[in-house]
């Protein structure tokens, strides 16, 4: 089945708009000129790293290595560690204002960024829930976990202002599970950086895998229809609540969350 | 007047959990003016970012990897 473009609820951008949107989304929440903003996107292939990695002495030659094999790396600013992206991941970016002393804190942020998630798992029979997975890339705490494998990663930034904070919040969801090839680039980066760490694909589960081969199309599509439908939802009782909000804006093409 | 630079109070609620500094965006001795982004702290992936709290001139007190809990004083603006 041929989906309209229209209907999809899924950004397709070069890596470097999609943080460049974030980036600019996350510096006007924090002047004060928004209060929140959504985003559902995709993007190219490529290998994204937190800059803390960028101080170690091998991390030149790991990124002209996984350049070469077609994997360019790119930093970003939310915490965390070293992930894919690609056209089998699908990231949900969820900024806000929080007023000072006021929730959430880091761990319901979490929680507000991963509901969406874990209720349109639900909605698909699949049940979830949060932990570590030894094994994964970006491992954390606050995994969604699908019987013990890491279905999404999620990390944040957070950023004074006065009156509060702006916060991003960030969710990396696995349509299809890793294939061997994107770990053995993830390992190769890690040992060129003298990180001895040892990503497994066993340790991570893609939706494509979660549900019947012949469903996955249908399955993923109605599933980030329902995760677009709960953010957007949150988004627009945002704006009742404070003010300005937005979702994909200054991006080309027409598709919003 | 010496302004101690701190961990926020408010971030997290684990009060166990501890954070590490992942940057100086400031070096030591350097003159800093309030709300200046001077440094990141990392805690469960979470990146946080640590502005100044006064003018002043920045004495670092706690170095990048060193771990942090709320409330640490990482370093003062005199």
């Amino acid at each position: 089945m041929t989906t309209p473009a229209a209907t999809d609820p899924v950004r397709e951008l070069a890596l470097a708009d999609a943080l460049a949107w974030e980036a600019a989304r996350l510096a006007e929440i924090a002047a004060g000129g928004r209060t929140s903003a959504v985003l559902l996107w995709s993007c190219e292939p490529a290998l994204v790293a937190p800059s803390r990695l960028s101080r170690l002495p091998g991390f030149a030659r790991a990124c002209t290595r996984a350049a070469d094999a077609g994997w360019p790396v790119h930093l970003r600013a939310t915490g965390g560690d070293l992930v894919p992206q690609g056209p089998g991941i699908v990231n949900l970016t969820l900024m806000f204002l929080r007023p000072q002393g006021a929730a959430p804190r880091l761990e319901d942020a979490y929680r507000q960024l991963t509901a969406p998630i874990c209720e349109a798992l639900s909605d698909a029979g699949i049940s979830s829930c949060y932990g570590s997975v030894p094994g994964a890339f970006c491992d954390g705490r606050f995994n969604v976990t699908v019987k013990g494998q890491k279905f999404a990663g999620t990390a944040q930034r957070w950023r004074p202002m006065a009156g509060g904070e702006a916060v991003q919040t960030h969710a990396l969801m696995l349509m299809r599970t890793p294939d061997e090839n994107t770990v053995a680039i993830l390992n190769r980066f890690y040992r060129d950086c003298g990180i001895d760490q040892v990503i497994r694909a066993s340790a991570h589960v893609g939706l494509h895998d979660l549900v019947q081969s012949d469903e996955g199309k249908t399955s993923q599509l109605g599933f980030l229809r329902t995760i677009a439908d709960r953010v957007h939802s949150w988004s627009a009782c945002n704006l009742s609540e404070r003010g300005q909000s937005t979702s994909n804006q200054s991006l080309p093409g027409n598709s919003p969350v | 007047m010496v302004t101690d630079v701190k961990v926020p109070q408010d971030l997290w609620q684990d009060d166990g959990m501890e954070a590490v500094i992942t940057n100086w965006l400031a070096s030591d001795g350097a003159n800093v003016r309030n709300g200046a982004l001077i440094a990141e702290i990392m805690v469960e992936k979470s990146q946080f970012e640590i502005t100044a709290p006064a003018d002043g001139v920045l004495t670092i007190g706690k170095q990048v990897d060193d771990i942090v809990r709320k409330g640490d004083v990482i370093g003062k603006i005199t």
